[in-house]
């Protein structure tokens, strides 16, 4: 029995794509795949290491310069039809071919390497990928033009770029736990929040097992299904982070059940999400590296049982949190301490598996009303249309 | 911890044992196949008769090696010798076969003196062909485990997944209680 081996540095550089069409995009995954080895995968702007835009887009131009305002030090490529003024952008004319694509994701990735040199959060366990260098091939068109979508991307993210990590888990340092002002700005009232809205109008959904619409504005609304458990959500990723992440007065959300079949054909496939992956994030939002305000950071916490983590999102140390915890009861702060990590990490951590109902502290958990949502997979969903189907040209699959 | 790991991959035939070794081997994995005989009715149109066997290269320096079990019983003879120095279980269960729920408790059963001694970690494969059992019909049946057992859907096919529920065997290693 013999193996070669291959070792291996850098993870995939994590690409999104702002304002491109469906047609587009499978075509980025095709060319990511297949002549690029995986060396980089189409991610959600959230998680991106660069970022390309259509310019030609209706938003294109509005999108580049929200980028270079939000994450400025994240590489842009830029493609359009005509040549157009972009200063620092890499920029790429239509129809793109596959060599100056190929290296304007060098470039980018270059350029992603070099500003921050992050100093690595990823846990000691973190699995070593393979990425390859790109085929240098012939000129092909790779990618024709498409038009616009206007899809809100909600496939679901795993993989956070460290940069955005504190949009879930903020950058609060860690307390001293002898000091009540700190231990206040730590906490947090769920049930103020989006996250604690979801739970109730959910608890109430599965009773009456019909479907909800919640209407934000005259676009923008999720419907919920009771028997799927699933969401579609029509609205952008980013509003819905700022929805998630922002008190909501009382009665400032307005909802009624409906009557809506399911009908995943109708849908696009990337604005549905599973309820539990839309209750763990909207949690994270929420509580932004805090906790439910009357957890007791020295009261030990075990895992009910594992969350369905290959599809949550996943935030540093989630793992290592989860089997210590699932092993060894430990409170917050013992966490923090045995792992060395944040505090803010393992705060977040507890207040995404509270959202689902799975954090056991012994008695608390009594008093908790909340009716956990099976952590399982999106039912009925047509094979065809599965939203999982769209990760699986980001992986190596050498079986096909 | 010892620098070198070895896991076992194992479940019924077609669960994804060798895909998924494939799919998070950082070499290009050995598998030694034979075709499948008739009255194996599945879609491939080979089975693994020896064994599979890959490597994973850790960020710090640490490898875990791979082994998946031949999946038929007339190979049976072969986990036992297998298992040995091995230091925890990959299940993988296919949840288009007839019966998945049985698939894992003749599993965590038939390794339950392993499991005992190391971890065992649990991936639902094929969901998205069909979508039922749920994992909550799984997670019922681990509730008489004396254990809290890692279980997620994975597609063997995507490296994230299977990378996931390896990365959930090794953290629970590392944190096992010491009896
Ligand atoms: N659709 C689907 N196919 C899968 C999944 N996991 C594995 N497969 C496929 O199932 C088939 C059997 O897998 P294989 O690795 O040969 O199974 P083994 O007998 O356990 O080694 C292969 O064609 C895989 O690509 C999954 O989650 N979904
Ligand atoms: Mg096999």
């Amino acid at each position: 029995m013999q193996a070669r081996e291959t070792t291996i540095e850098a993870p995939p550089v994590r690409i999104a794509a702002l304002g491109i069409d469906e047609r587009i995009r499978n075509s980025l995954r095709l060319f990511f795949h297949d002549s690029c080895k995986d060396r980089f995968q189409l991610v959600e702007e959230e998680t991106a290491d660069a970022v390309i835009i259509d310019l030609d887009h209706k938003k294109g131009v509005r999108l580049a310069q929200e980028q270079r305002q939000l994450h400025p030090s994240t590489p842009v490529i830029v493609i359009s039809r005509e040549p157009r003024e972009t200063g620092s952008l890499i920029s790429l004319l239509k129809p793109l071919k596959k060599r100056s694509l190929a290296k304007a994701l060098l470039r980018a990735e270059a350029q992603a390497k070099e500003p921050q040199n992050l100093s690595s959060t990823l846990p000691s366990l973190q699995i070593a990928t393979a990425p390859a260098m790109p085929a240098e091939e012939s000129g092909d068109d790779v990618v024709m033009e498409g038009a616009p979508s206007s899809s809100a991307g909600y496939q679901i993210a795993r993989h956070l770029a460290e940069k955005d990590i504190h949009a879930f888990l903020g950058s609060t340092p860690d307390i001293d736990t002898n000091s009540a002002q700190q231990q206040t700005n730590i906490r947090y009232d769920p049930n103020s929040f989006f996250q604690g809205k979801l739970r109730q109008i959910t608890a109430m959904m599965k009773q009456k097992g019909q479907a909800v619409r919640l209407q934000f504005s005259d676009e923008a609304f999720i419907i919920l299904y009771p028997d799927e458990e699933i969401a579609q959500i029509n609205m952008s990723e980013s509003r819905l982070g700022a929805l998630s992440a922002v008190p909501i007065s009382p009665g400032g959300l307005s909802f009624s059940f409906c009557d809506d079949l399911f009908s995943p054909d109708e849908v696009a496939a990337d604005s549905l999400m599973r309820l539990d992956a839309l209750m763990w994030k909207t949690a994270l939002w929420a509580s932004r590296g805090r906790i439910p305000y009357d957890t007791d950071l020295h009261r030990a916490v075990a895992l009910d049982r594992w969350p369905n983590l290959t599809r949550l999102l996943l935030l540093p140390n989630t793992l290592e949190i989860a089997a210590l915890w699932a092993e060894q009861p430990h409170s917050l702060i013992e966490t923090a301490a045995k792992l060395k990590i944040p505090q803010r990490y393992v705060f977040g951590f507890y207040s995404a598996v509270f959202a689902l109902g799975l954090a056991n502290t012994g008695e608390t958990m009594k008093s908790l009303d909340y009716i956990p949502i099976a952590a399982d997979a999106g039912e009925k969903q047509p094979t065809s249309t599965s939203w999982l189907s769209n990760w699986i040209p980001f992986f190596r699959s050498k079986n096909g | 911890m010892k620098k070198d790991l070895k896991i076992i991959f194992t479940g019924p035939v077609g669960a994804g044992k060798t895909t998924a070794i494939n799919a998070i081997s950082d070499t290009d994995t050995v598998s030694t196949n034979e075709s499948s005989t008739d009255e194996l009715r599945y879609r491939k149109n080979t089975t693994t008769v020896a064994m599979d066997y890959g490597i994973i290269n850790m960020v710090d320096n640490k490898r875990v090696h791979l082994y998946g079990t031949p999946g038929q019983e007339r190979f049976d003879f072969m986990w036992d010798i297998l298992i040995q120095g091995g230091m925890g279980l990959v299940l993988l269960v296919d949840n288009a076969r007839p019966d998945p729920l049985e698939d894992m408790q003749f599993f965590l059963q038939r390794f339950g003196d392993f499991i005992q001694r190391t971890r065992v970690a649990i991936g639902v494969t094929r969901m998205d062909i069909s979508s039922t059992p749920r994992l909550n019909e799984y997670q019922a049946l681990l509730n008489d485990q004396t254990r809290n057992i890692p279980l997620f859907e994975v597609d063997a096919r995507v490296r994230q997944d299977v990378s996931i529920l390896v990365q959930s065997l090794l953290h629970s290693l590392d944190h096992q209680k010491r009896e």
